[in-house]
């Protein structure tokens, strides 16, 4: 058998055959020759056409070639060893299919070569990967917007829910304040209750499908603790690391962040992270590849501001988003305008601001500013350098510096200006946005004998306070065009250098985020939580005008409001003859009891005080007198236990508030309205002593 | 107008024992306004006396009178053929008496200054309540540790609540609240479903209070129950559904609720049940920090 | 024959394939079938009283999984820069890229293209949006590759821009 001689040339042609490859030799530009057969797939795409002389024109064939011999002319000019790859592009085959094709330049043995391929199994397998990866990424950010939103609403609802409680619990209590029979009385108590009912189960909702919103708003068993922002701010680098470094983008903390210092503000973790969070991605959506996106803090006296800076586009032309609430159709929206939009509310529900802007060497800058953490004041202050007069004048304001490791803030002391000893109707000031919510508090406040001016929005209140005098300001914190906080940094700037201080309250939603931290950030005095009882709303109010006694000492018109209904004897005040005969009988009875209280107490005689004490504090419970009663109670503790230490002072206590008492009930009786004001002595009146009959 | 007595053909007559003058004239006045025919009595041993004599429907009783005092009347009163119902009143808050109170069955125990609504209501419940009254056993009566073995009663379980509530002051409103609730919807399931509201079978009750937690155990006479079972929980509500178990409550006769496994679990920090599940034991703890800042 | 390359750029999934078919064959496909690879196609138009031979360039979007080569934009004379109106970050994207065009191609003329115009509901793109591009000079359309709003047009314009 003669051996087949090997023919290299046609093993090679057969070779370049199978692989589908067709090899072009440069002849010109733009013109080739084929060098072997024309592999199976080009007759498929309908195959080229030669020139007379031979020659393919591949750049007019294909023009993707076309694009491609750019790039592949500078290789073989270069004669480079390196080859080119002009990348996939699709022509269309028999029935439509898609042939994938790629052109790859070489250099070969000192001839410009162009090599054409079908690479279609790495075509199929690609474009499934592709396809299958393509989707996933559209689901799961389709998912993730599904969530936001329900997040947002779920919180919105919430919001709306507490709305309607809040008024109906005002009116409950509203009514309450009346004297009401009995029956209705007990439905109106019923009513409160079920509200009470309802805001518990708004709240135990809200602490059950809301862990996302992290720091339940109104939940009972958190309120937003303090947290370190830098720290958060770490985190979130941290977090994010890889996420960037897949995108070949970096992200860090601005290395001028002192972490040693005291970054605490008044926002809890979760959502100071959640916030930075929104805001990183944001950046990293727009950064390209090489850039670095920044976040960082800086002290800003009473505010931190916080940022994330990047290098991507910024807003050119000023186009600046917009952190406003999705809406169907409305105007803006989307993954990222749902994220700033929760930033925005999280970061105003702690008193702070959000927005963004351009830098001025390129890229945007993402900012929010929250208040610093309410200092605790210290229990005992480190001495202060001693600087004369200066520091002396603050003190008499009741201003104190303190020490120079907090960095110099100046503290306010518990008691700003001197409490009034005695109770006087006031002047408030109302500021509250819903109609229905005005129309209750006022009520309430004219109950307990206030007088008030209602206005509407934060701007009122500033208009209404530069024209008249007030010695309150009621303000509910979510108002248009300047919200509660807002209107009063405005105040307290204000009143910087005055040393005037108008004592401010504010009231907050159910649903509010941070809440008092807000508030009295803010520089409010109080907060009161809606829904809240009558009663709150009272010694919330007075407490940061009177002192504590004050309303014992009522001369003129006395306190009304809620004391009405809680009087037993109110049930019968409609029975005034019987209300005398009552009053009569407790002054005599008592009136003998309280001198063999003062024996028993003279000769240390333990089981009679005792007894006796106790009996009195039982009698005047008809009265609701309770300073009688703790008095009393106090000596009859003191009776059973057998230890008379303080004895004598605690009968001093007790005959003064019970002489007290006689007033009152003196008052209530005598056809004068005006009360009597006696010296106060410490015996009563002794009243004739009758043998009692058996 | 709810104030006044129920349509009968003679009033309802009440019998009010208070050592102070003051006290028995202003409830005096409150229960005649509220259409009620009163005698009063100023100390223990008048008071037995005029109820051994007159047929009385009611007995408002203070504890602190000389003489005889209230707990000792009430215990003279279990001797009589028909006792009336007994409400106590006193300023003294202390366990003891309310424990004594319920061990001599009183029917409700009531703290001074009595609030002229609540008394009213109070006195009404007594006289609808079923003239025989179920007894409560009391097996153990120490503040730390009161047991008691009550009869299957929705009305004896509601008296039972009370007292209870009451002998917790000293903890906050919020623990307070948490605990009556989660009591409230346990025994309540107790009584009916396990004890299926026969008054015959009994339900064990513990209340154990330490330093650092307060915990109940509830024993109920049934065979136990299974969650399956539960289809009128609401817990077993299939998700598009989540009202069906009131219908089934309905159908079932039993109490509108039954929120109760739900709920009761956020309420308190540790529920757990026995194999049979037919005894349950709840926790809570009072080590917390406050919560609100002063 | 007057023939000029026109790039369709934009994100994944934005509808630059849809485009092309609907004003090229007039079909349309709700079916998902990312591009990989280039695809070139041959319109005929006549704008400006002028015949001319749209050579369509499309281009894969740019995303984790494959990135742009800026070469196959040579020799271009304009471009259709597409967004989907109801994913934000493909507008984001797209400016992005224009950025990147600008800097190698100086006057390159181009359309915007607020696509899927179909689905106001679930619209994303905000109207000051496009009142700041419109200030900047911007031609901002918004196309529907679905029912065809705007496609003959945003190709026509770009024509005529290409041809000034």
């Amino acid at each position: 058998m003669a051996a087949k001689a090997m023919d290299t040339g046609a093993l090679i042609e057969a070779l370049l055959r199978s692989q589908g490859l067709a090899v072009f030799a440069r002849v010109g530009e733009g013109r080739f020759r084929a060098i072997g057969n024309f592999p199976d797939w080009l007759a498929e795409i309908g195959g080229a056409q030669a020139a007379p002389d031979g020659t393919l024109q591949l750049g007019e064939r294909f023009p993707f070639v076309e694009n491609f011999l750019v790039d592949a002319e500078q290789l073989w000019k270069a004669e480079s060893v390196e080859h080119k790859n002009s990348g996939l592009w699709i022509e269309k085959g028999a029935d439509g299919r898609e042939v994938a094709l790629e052109a790859s330049a070489l250099w070969l043995l000192g001839m410009p070569i162009l090599l054409l391929r079908n690479p279609q199994e790495t075509f199929q397998d690609q474009s499934r990967w592709l396809q299958t990866a393509r989707q996933s990424r559209l689901k799961h950010d389709r998912l993730g917007r599904e969530i936001q939103k329900k997040e947002i609403l779920l919180h919105c609802i919430v919001h709306d829910l507490s709305q309607p409680l809040s008024a109906m619990r005002g009116c409950f209590s509203c009514l309450n304040l009346e004297a009401q029979p009995g029956a209705i009385h007990r439905l109106i108590e019923t009513g409160l209750k079920q509200s009470r009912v309802q805001e518990n189960m708004i709240r135990e909702i809200l602490a059950a499908f809301s862990d996302e919103l992290g720091g339940q708003p109104g939940s009972p068993q958190k309120t937003s603790a303090p947290s370190d922002i830098a720290a958060s701010a770490s985190e979130v680098v941290r977090d994010y690391s890889a996420a960037f470094a897949d995108k070949g983008v970096r992200i860090e903390l601005d290395s001028r962040v002192d972490l040693s210092r005291d970054w605490k503000v008044a926002g809890d973790e979760s959502r100071l992270r959640r916030i930075f969070a929104n805001l990183v991605e944001n950046s990293l959506r727009v950064s390209p590849a090489n850039s670095t996106v920044t976040l960082g803090v800086s002290d800003e006296d009473r505010f931190v501001l916080a940022y994330v800076d990047d290098e991507g586009p910024g807003f050119p032309g000023g186009q600046a988003p917009v952190f406003s609430l999705f809406g169907k159709g409305k105007e803006q929206g989307g993954k990222a305008g749902l994220g700033l939009y929760f930033c925005r509310i999280t970061v105003e529900g702690w008193g702070g601001t959000i927005g963004c802007e351009q830098r001025p060497a390129g890229g945007a800058r993402f900012w929010f500013r929250i208040p610093r953490a309410e200092q605790e004041p210290k229990s005992a202050p480190a001495p202060v350098k001693s600087t004369g007069q200066g520091d002396a004048n603050l003190k008499r304001n009741g201003l104190s510096v303190s020490p120079p490791e907090s960095g110099g803030h100046v503290q306010q002391n518990e008691a700003r200006r001197p409490m009034e000893t005695t109770w006087r109707p006031l002047r408030v000031l109302l500021a509250e946005d819903t109609v229905v919510n005005q129309e209750l508090m006022t009520i309430m406040l004219e109950k307990r004998g206030h007088s008030l001016v209602a206005v509407g929005n934060g701007r009122e209140v500033l208009a209404a306070l530069d024209r008249d005098h007030f010695d309150l300001v009621l303000m509910d914190q979510e108002m248009p065009e300047l919200n509660g906080t807002e209107t009063t940094k405005a105040i307290r700037e204000k009143e910087r250098g005055t040393g005037k201080h108008l004592p401010i309250v504010g009231v907050t939603g159910v649903a509010a985020m941070g809440g008092r931290e807000v508030c009295l950030a803010a520089g409010m005095d109080a907060c009161l939580p809606k829904p809240f009882q009558v009663d709150q709303l009272y010694e919330t109010i007075e407490n940061l005008v009177f002192d504590p006694g004050a309303k014992a000492r009522a001369t003129g018109p006395a306190p009304g409001g809620s004391a009405v209904n809680k009087t037993p004897l109110n049930y019968l005040s409609g029975n005034k003859k019987f209300v005398r005969r009552l009053v009569g009988v407790f002054l005599a009875d008592s009136a003998k009891r309280f001198t063999e209280i003062q024996r028993a107490v003279a000769r240390r005689d333990a089981q009679k005080l005792a007894t006796l004490a106790h009996a009195l504090a039982g009698s005047v419970g008809v009265f609701d007198a309770t300073s009688v009663a703790e008095t009393a109670r106090k000596l009859e503790a003191m009776g059973r236990s057998g230890d008379f230490t303080g004895t004598d002072a605690a009968f001093d206590s007790f005959a003064q508030e019970y002489a007290k008492l006689r007033v009152q009930l003196r008052g209530m009786v005598s056809e004068n309205a005006k009360s009597v004001k006696k010296t106060e002595r410490k015996k009563p009146r002794r009243t004739r002593q009758k043998k009692r009959r058996k | 107008m709810g104030a006044k007595a129920a349509s009968r053909e003679t009033p309802t007559k009440i019998l009010i024992a208070d050592d102070d003058r003051t006290t028995r004239l202003f409830l005096s006045e409150i229960m005649k306004t509220a259409g009620y025919a009163v005698t009063v009595a100023s100390d223990g041993k008048e008071a037995l006396k005029k109820l051994k004599k007159g047929k009385f429907d009611l007995v408002l009783l203070d504890v602190w009178m000389p003489n005889m005092n209230g707990i000792e009347v009430l215990t003279a009163l279990r001797q009589e053929a028909a006792p009336p119902k007994v409400v106590i009143m006193t300023t003294d808050g202390t366990p003891e008496t309310v424990l004594k109170a319920i061990r001599e069955q009183a029917f409700r125990y009531m703290k001074k200054p009595i609030d002229p609504d609540a008394l009213i209501d109070t006195v009404q419940q007594a006289i609808a309540a079923k003239p025989e009254t179920l007894p409560i056993e009391v097996i153990s009566a120490r503040p730390t540790w009161v047991e008691l073995l009550l009869p299957c009663d929705l009305g004896v379980a509601e008296r039972v609540e009370r007292f209870l509530l009451d002998l917790k002051t000293d903890l906050p409103e919020e623990t307070r609240r948490s605990i009556g609730t989660a009591f409230h919807e346990l025994l309540s399931n107790a009584v009916e479903w396990g004890g299926k509201l026969d008054p015959n079978r009994k339900v064990r009750i513990s209340c154990v209070r330490t330093d650092r937690m307060v915990m109940y155990r509830i024993a109920d006479p049934g065979p136990g129950f299974r969650f399956e079972n539960l289809k009128h929980a609401a817990v077993s509500n299939p998700e598009e559904d989540p009202a069906a178990h009131f219908r089934e409550r309905e159908e079932m006769g039993l109490r509108p609720g039954g929120l109760g496994l739900l709920m009761t679990r956020q309420l308190v920090d540790e529920l757990v049940y026995n194999e049979a599940q037919n005894e349950v034991l709840f926790v809570k703890y009072l080590d917390k920090k406050e919560d609100e800042p002063a | 024959m007057l023939q000029k390359k026109i790039c369709m750029l934009g994100a994944t999934a934005v509808g630059k394939t849809s485009l092309v078919r609907r004003f090229v064959e007039s079909i349309y496909s709700d079916e998902y079938h990312t591009s990989v690879g280039v695809k070139i196609d041959r319109k005929p138009v006549r704008v400006k009283e002028k015949d001319l031979v749209m050579v369509l360039w499309d281009i894969y979007g740019a995303d984790e999984f494959q990135s742009l080569r800026m070469d196959y934009l040579n020799g271009m004379f304009g471009y259709l820069l597409v967004a989907d109106g109801t994913r934000k970050s493909t507008i984001n994207d797209a400016l992005t890229i224009q950025e990147s065009v600008a800097k190698d191609f100086a006057k390159m003329p181009f359309v915007f293209l607020l696509n899927k115009a179909d689905l106001k509901d679930e619209w994303e793109a905000g109207a000051d949006l496009e009142q700041n591009l419109t200030a900047r000079g911007w031609t901002v359309m918004h196309s529907s590759a679905k029912t065809g709003e705007a496609v003959e047009e945003a190709f026509h314009t770009l024509g005529g821009k290409m041809l000034r």
